[in-house]
């Protein structure tokens, strides 16, 4: 009877894949509808993604771009030995140990608030997350301005009370540090949303029984919140590690030429490379290198941290 | 709904998208037939000439081009062989080197291209660019200011043509001077220039009588704002740039060294109180024409924004010639070096042969007579044509024709090299070191910096 059953819908125009059924009919209106994103996905994203690994074994440059050299290893090895790549990637790894915990603890707290807060709390919640909707561009001129040496706010105020002025984006010692606030200012909104929805989702009970248990607030914090959102957070904790390890934007626009290499970061030494330079073959290596240190890394934490299916 | 209807669409929409690519070159010479009073038949060719510029079509420069290629198309200008020349333009405004990277894959640059001066060096070393040596008469070429002529020329071969240039010099504020006791006299001429001592000493001078004192070095201005204000500075003290691969040499030369130790009093804070410093950061670009410094070296746009905007500030200004080396015994170096150079247009490999004579027809109005007018009364660029830059009224007197006299007077241009970006960068760096030379204390070595840079420079490699 089953052997009959199966004949029979393979009549009616199934297929197995994998071990899965599948309807021939429903399953070619499904890629007619997926068609258009996965041709757009194909030539903007994997077909140069590709192609900028193939250029990676190459001497391209942009102005001979169709009339470059194999030269197998040689990019790769000159990345290794690169000076330049050195200092950007302790420029990027300084960005990511500063900014990672700051912007992670900022969302955790506004997060916490808002959950606490009642009064005003849409107005605080527009307000956290005002930053992420602004560009990076217009943050970057906006804090540029008020951290002017001369006449920025900052400093005017600093002069005010009798401090002397700070050249925050001028001094190569405070400028990554600046630009780590800043970062970590803009980008907190936007995790902060995610943990909000994940302390939201802690169920009322859990709190009950260790309140009946005589657990304290920071014991609550300890025992039930934190476990609660614990894969929330190894979620938010990647994301947010990759999107550090590509910071760019900001030292490209507030220190331009990257301060006598006090701000130049791996992601702006690959643009720089490619956009200025053209060397494409040369920024496609060190792209390359780069992405392997980032999921390297990325698996590491996410092997450490746990956070897969974990309730 | 039904497969059958949607795959059409999806096909259409493959189609579309591959059909992105296409050059439309094959219709760039047309023929037609026009009969004459006596009622002969002619066969008419025209050429047609694509244009890429760097602006878009929004901006004030973008709506001048395409005036100057609507007149353009309205004078029925004919080629070398009597054929019709038409022009078209695609106005790319930033995507212009996308556009360029894409057409060198695909083969479709068009026939004349946007390039800024500094670029010519690369584009011709990478073979986009064709002489135009052959096309272009002695005469024609004696039209231009020198400079459009030298950033043009590589290796004694003619690239590129320029309908405007953007000289530099010295804005000072005439009556915050005069209340510290200088008078007309006494500044600098082409012939008799301020240095950048006494531009220093003027400085001291106001800050002692407790005036504003700041000058705006405009540091980090655009992309090429370092290049473009301070290159002079090293041609004035006698040094260059070197070539490619030799840059290290040249700019540790104890003269490159000695023009770029002018800057260092004004970066300095020597004779001034705690917080202050002798050159102006603040946020505001109209610091110097609103009266609140007495110094900017900049470009000319800034005469156009004074007779426009703040025409009450008019007479309170001057321009100086920009300020000259002057060497440990006080004397004053006779180069003339000036910021200069804007974008030029030069004709591409993907011109065929047998529009060339159209294109160079096409390129000599662009950059003609009148293109550099309508670009000088547009957005206030130096026209390059030696006959307008005589006769603009505008030119023949005050701060406006300082500039003129000294474009006419100017020997360098920015450096040409194939490795420009490099070099403009590594120079923007040094600049960069001695702005803050506060911040690395004891560590500030400005020689081994320069020579760190300029390594670099000569370590990356050129493709061929």
């Amino acid at each position: 009877m089953e052997i009959e059953n199966i004949v029979d819908r393979r009549r009616k125009g199934h297929f197995r894949l994998f071990g899965t059924e599948y309807n021939i009919r429903e399953s070619l209106t499904a890629m007619g509808f997926m068609l258009p994103a996965v041709c757009l996905a194909i030539v903007f994203i994997f077909l140069p993604m590709v192609i900028s690994l193939a250029f990676a074994f190459t001497d391209a440059n942009m102005m001979t771009i169709a009339n470059f050299n194999w030269v197998g290893f040689d990019t790769i090895a000159r990345v290794f030995s690169d000076p330049r790549v050195a200092e950007a990637l302790r420029n990027t790894l300084y960005f990511v140990a500063g900014v990672m915990p700051l912007q992670f603890f900022a969302a955790l707290g506004l997060a916490l608030i808002l959950k606490h807060v009642s009064h005003g709390n849409k107005f605080l919640r527009w307000a956290f997350f005002c930053p992420v909707m602004l560009s990076l561009a217009v943050t970057s001129m906006l804090w540029m301005n008020l951290l002017n040496r001369q006449d920025g706010l900052i400093n005017t105020l600093l002069l005010a009370i009798g401090a002397s002025p700070v050249a925050f984006l001028e001094n190569p010692s405070t400028a990554m540090p600046c630009i780590i606030f800043i970062s970590a200012w803009q980008g907190a909104g936007y995790q902060m949303l995610i943990l909000l929805s994940a302390l939201q989702n802690i169920p009322k009970e859990q709190y009950e029984a260790a309140e009946i248990d005589k657990a304290s607030k920071w014991q609550q914090f300890l025992n039930v919140t934190l476990p609660g959102i614990k894969p929330t957070m190894v979620f938010v904790f990647i994301t947010m590690l990759i999107g550090a390890f590509r910071i760019c934007v900001q030292p490209m626009l507030m220190t331009p030429g990257g301060l006598n290499g006090a701000t130049m970061t791996m992601s702006y030494f690959i643009y720089n490379q490619a956009q200025e330079y053209g060397n494409f073959g040369y920024s496609s290596a060190v792209a390359l290198v780069y992405t392997f240190l980032i999921a390297t890394v990325s698996l590491l934490l996410r092997k450490v941290l746990g956070g897969d299916n974990q309730e | 709904m039904k497969l059958s209807r949607l795959a059409p669409l999806a096909l259409v929409g493959l189609f579309a998208l591959t059909a992105c690519g296409g050059s439309g070159q094959s219709n760039d010479i047309q023929q037609s037939e026009s009969i004459d009073e006596q009622g002969s038949i002619h066969i008419v060719t025209t050429k047609i000439i694509n244009v890429w510029v760097h602006k878009s079509e929004s901006e004030d420069e973008g709506k001048i081009y395409k005036s100057i290629m609507e007149n353009f198309n309205q004078a029925g200008i004919v080629a070398a062989d009597g054929s019709r020349v038409q022009m078209t333009m695609e106005f790319l405004g930033t995507n212009i080197d996308t556009r360029i990277s894409a057409a060198l894959v695909t083969g479709g640059l068009p026939d004349i291209l946007a390039v800024d001066s500094s670029e010519v060096a690369g584009r011709v070393h990478y073979d986009i660019l064709k002489s135009i040596d052959d096309y272009v008469s002695a005469e024609e070429k004696s039209s231009y200011v020198d400079s459009v002529i030298d950033q043009g020329t590589i290796d004694g071969k003619l690239y590129t043509l320029s309908a405007m240039e953007a000289p530099g010099g010295l804005y000072y504020n005439k009556d915050m001077l005069k209340a510290v006791g200088y008078s007309d006299a006494d500044f600098g001429t082409i012939e008799n220039p301020w240095s950048w001592d006494d531009v220093h000493e003027a400085q001291k001078k106001l800050y002692a009588a407790n005036q504003p004192y700041q000058i705006n070095l405009h540091n980090g201005f655009g992309t090429d704002g370092d290049m473009y204000f301070y290159s002079p500075l090293i041609y004035s003290a006698g040094g260059d740039f070197g070539t490619d691969n030799h840059v290290k040499e040249a700019l540790t030369s104890p003269e490159a060294l000695a023009g770029l130790k002018e800057l260092e009093p004004f970066y300095g804070t020597e004779g001034l109180g705690s917080n202050e410093r002798w050159i102006y950061e603040g946020s505001n670009d109209l610091a110097f024409v609103q009266g609140q410094i007495p110094f900017s070296i900049y470009g000319p746009w800034d005469v156009t924004t004074i007779r426009n905007d703040y025409p009450q500030f008019a007479n309170s200004y001057g321009i100086m010639p920009y300020p000259v080396y002057e060497d440990a015994s006080g004397k004053k170096s006779g180069r003339v070096a000036i910021p200069c150079g804007s974008y030029a247009f030069g004709i591409t490999r993907d011109c065929r042969d047998e529009k060339m004579d159209a294109a160079v027809a096409a390129l000599l109005y662009l950059t003609g007579k009148e293109a550099s007018e309508e670009l000088y009364y547009g957005i206030g660029t130096y026209p390059t044509n030696k006959e307008s830059l005589a006769n603009i009224p505008e030119l023949k007197e005050g701060p406006a024709k300082v500039l003129a006299d000294s474009l006419n007077a100017n020997e360098y241009t920015r450096p040409k090299q194939i490795k420009y970006p490099q070099l403009r960068e590594a120079f923007g760096s040094i600049l960069t070191y001695m702005k803050n030379r506060a911040y690395y204390g004891n560590d500030y070595d400005l020689d081994g910096y320069v020579a760190q840079q300029a390594q670099i420079v000569d370590n990356d490699q050129i493709s061929n």
